[in-house]
């Protein structure tokens, strides 16, 4: 690939993460959303809203951790099978 | 009195005279002399209720109601009590699946499951009575858990004692490369990603009186063995290949190989039981190894009452009938091992010892643990014994030695191995706390009853007024 295919690739790249990122980002406020705010009486968050809101998503990033870390250990697993295999 | 008469026996000559051809078919009780149709209670006839039935049904009928209703209720009144004593003791454990965890990576304790066919079965029921009374408990705790099944006698202490064995080679010979195995795949992946693993008390969870016995006979055998099977036990070195003198030969020798492949492709064998490193004589004479911790992982041993035959079917029944005892002790034991409270195993006590014949010294409670399920064995598993002779010389000329019978073999323990296990023991104030437990009866009810709960419930939310969404005011008061 020449220079400009590479800048091109890089860009598309760049593209595709971005709108994944943002994908997660909308899937998180969605999320965390529906579970913590529930009363429209006032159109201010109440301070456990904020308080649901922040633990919401530490949670999420914890949870995307750890999974992360098991379906790591689990490809591992999976490739030495099939490599053996 | 003559006053006392009732008004029919003046009035029946004149009937009599009005009607000279009494009609065949005349009800019985105007017939029967002096017999009035009974009033109906005052009480129920205010409520506009009927009477109650003056005929009972037949001796027969009475005989069977009862025999079926005793049954039934003892049935249901076990099924109930047994599905109370499992989630009382989940709800004990429940606590611990609460507690917040800090670190997102931090792994979770790691308990180890041991279970092993009993003798005459396959390890189905193994698992389907784990399925029934230990994971309920431990699902409930948030701990993690792992099997160690066997299939065969042996399967487990091989096993146990290759477990050993494996951590053994980590300390005494870290330059040799060991064979990879899917745990190893994982530790590495966790290693290099710096996961840090649980540093609490692992445990043991030893269903069966035959896993029992071999659970000990691999521990001991992993400690006090050595690392590399005895030169008299190794296989014998593959025959070296033949001359190229006969080239006919060869080719049908290696056609038979094909022939042997392709059945070998179809069924995957699985590989022969590793013989066991060390015989229980070589106990006494064994060095402990310099890793060798001060204390195991404890350990818990779990009743699996197992019985077959026909004519054991009324003990069967008896056991069916109190499976909720059954529920509570497993339960108890199960949560014991999540607790993760342990004492040391103590000896018999010298009450008992003294007062047996043998004056033999005191055994060990591990020994004694679950010793009266030795009696449900089937019969062959005693026998083999006496089927040995023969066996042996077929084994000789086969090249094998003969099976070790772990399971009929009495257990021998070694002190310093001994000494260092532990059991799981919960301590007094959580028993209590669990005991004062109260069921509700939504866990304990059956599904009958449990689908006329959730009717009830259905048909009733609508009355309850609560908001279905989120809460947004009284939208008629909105002025748009």
């Amino acid at each position: 690939l020449n220079k400009q295919e590479e800048t091109l690739l890089q860009q598309r790249l760049q593209k595709r993460q971005m709108k994944e990122f943002l994908t997660i980002y909308s899937n998180l406020v969605d999320s965390c959303f529906s579970s913590c705010v529930d009363d429209f009486t006032s159109k201010t968050l109440a301070s456990r809203e904020s308080g649901c809101i922040s633990r919401c998503i530490q949670k999420q990033m914890a949870a995307q951790q750890r999974v992360g870390e098991r379906f790591q250990e689990l490809n591992a697993e999976m490739t030495a099978k099939m490599q053996s295999q | 009195m003559a006053d006392a008469k009732p008004p029919p026996t003046p009035s029946e000559p004149p009937a009599a005279a009005t009607s000279p051809t009494p009609k065949p078919n005349v009800s019985p009780s105007s017939s029967a002399a002096g017999y009035k149709v009974p009033e109906r209670n005052p009480a129920f006839r205010m409520l506009g209720l009927p009477s109650l039935p003056r005929k009972l049904p037949s001796r027969n009928w009475i005989i069977f109601f009862t025999l079926t209703g005793a049954l039934s209720a003892a049935i249901i009144y076990d099924k109930r009590e047994k599905k109370r004593a499992t989630a009382r003791w989940a709800r004990a454990v429940a606590p611990l699946a609460s507690e917040p965890v800090p670190n997102p990576s931090q792994l979770p304790r790691k308990l180890t499951i041991i279970l092993s066919a009993p003798p005459g079965e396959g390890v189905r029921v193994a698992q389907d009575h784990f399925l029934e009374y230990v994971k309920p408990v431990l699902a409930a705790s948030g701990l993690d858990w792992d099997f160690v099944q066997g299939r065969a006698q042996g399967d487990v202490r091989a096993a146990v004692a290759e477990r050993i064995r494996r951590r053994r080679r980590l300390d005494e010979k870290p330059d040799e490369l060991l064979e990879p195995t899917e745990e190893a795949i994982r530790e590495e992946v966790r290693r290099r990603n710096q996961i840090p693993e649980y540093t609490g008390e692992a445990g043991d969870i030893v269903i069966g009186r035959n896993t029992w016995k071999e659970y000990i006979r691999g521990l001991h055998e992993g400690w006090l063995g050595p690392l590399d099977l005895p030169p008299h036990l190794q296989p014998p070195p593959p025959p070296p290949p033949p001359s190229s003198e006969n080239e006919d030969k060869k080719k049908e020798d290696e056609e038979k190989e094909k022939e042997k492949e392709k059945e070998k492709e179809k069924k995957p064998e699985r590989p022969p039981q590793p013989l066991p490193h060390n015989t229980t004589d070589e106990y006494p004479d064994s060095p402990l190894p310099r890793a060798i911790p001060g204390r195991f992982a404890p350990s818990s041993p779990v009743q699996f009452p197992h019985i077959l035959g026909f004519l054991n079917t009324p003990t069967r029944l008896a056991r069916f009938l109190n499976r909720r005892a059954l529920a509570d002790d497993i339960g108890r034991q199960v949560a014991s091992a999540c607790f993760a409270a342990n004492r040391e195993w103590r000896e018999e006590a010298e009450a008992e010892a003294a007062a047996s014949n043998d004056h033999r010294p005191a055994r060990r409670e591990q020994e004694l643990a679950l010793e009266w399920e030795e009696k449900n064995w089937i019969k062959s598993v005693w026998k083999a014994e006496a089927d040995d002779e023969d066996d042996d010389e077929e084994h000789k000329k086969a090249g094998k030695l003969p099976m070790e019978k772990v399971w009929t073999n009495p257990m021998v323990l070694d002190p310093r191995i001994a000494s260092r296990m532990r059991r799981f023991e919960m301590r007094p104030e959580d028993e209590q706390r669990a005991r004062a437990i109260v069921v509700p009866e939504e866990e304990v009810e059956g599904w009958i009853k449990g689908n006329l709960r959730s009717l009830y419930r259905w048909g009733a939310e609508a009355w309850d007024g609560k908001p279905k969404g989120p809460n947004v005011g009284n939208i008629d008061d909105v002025v748009v």
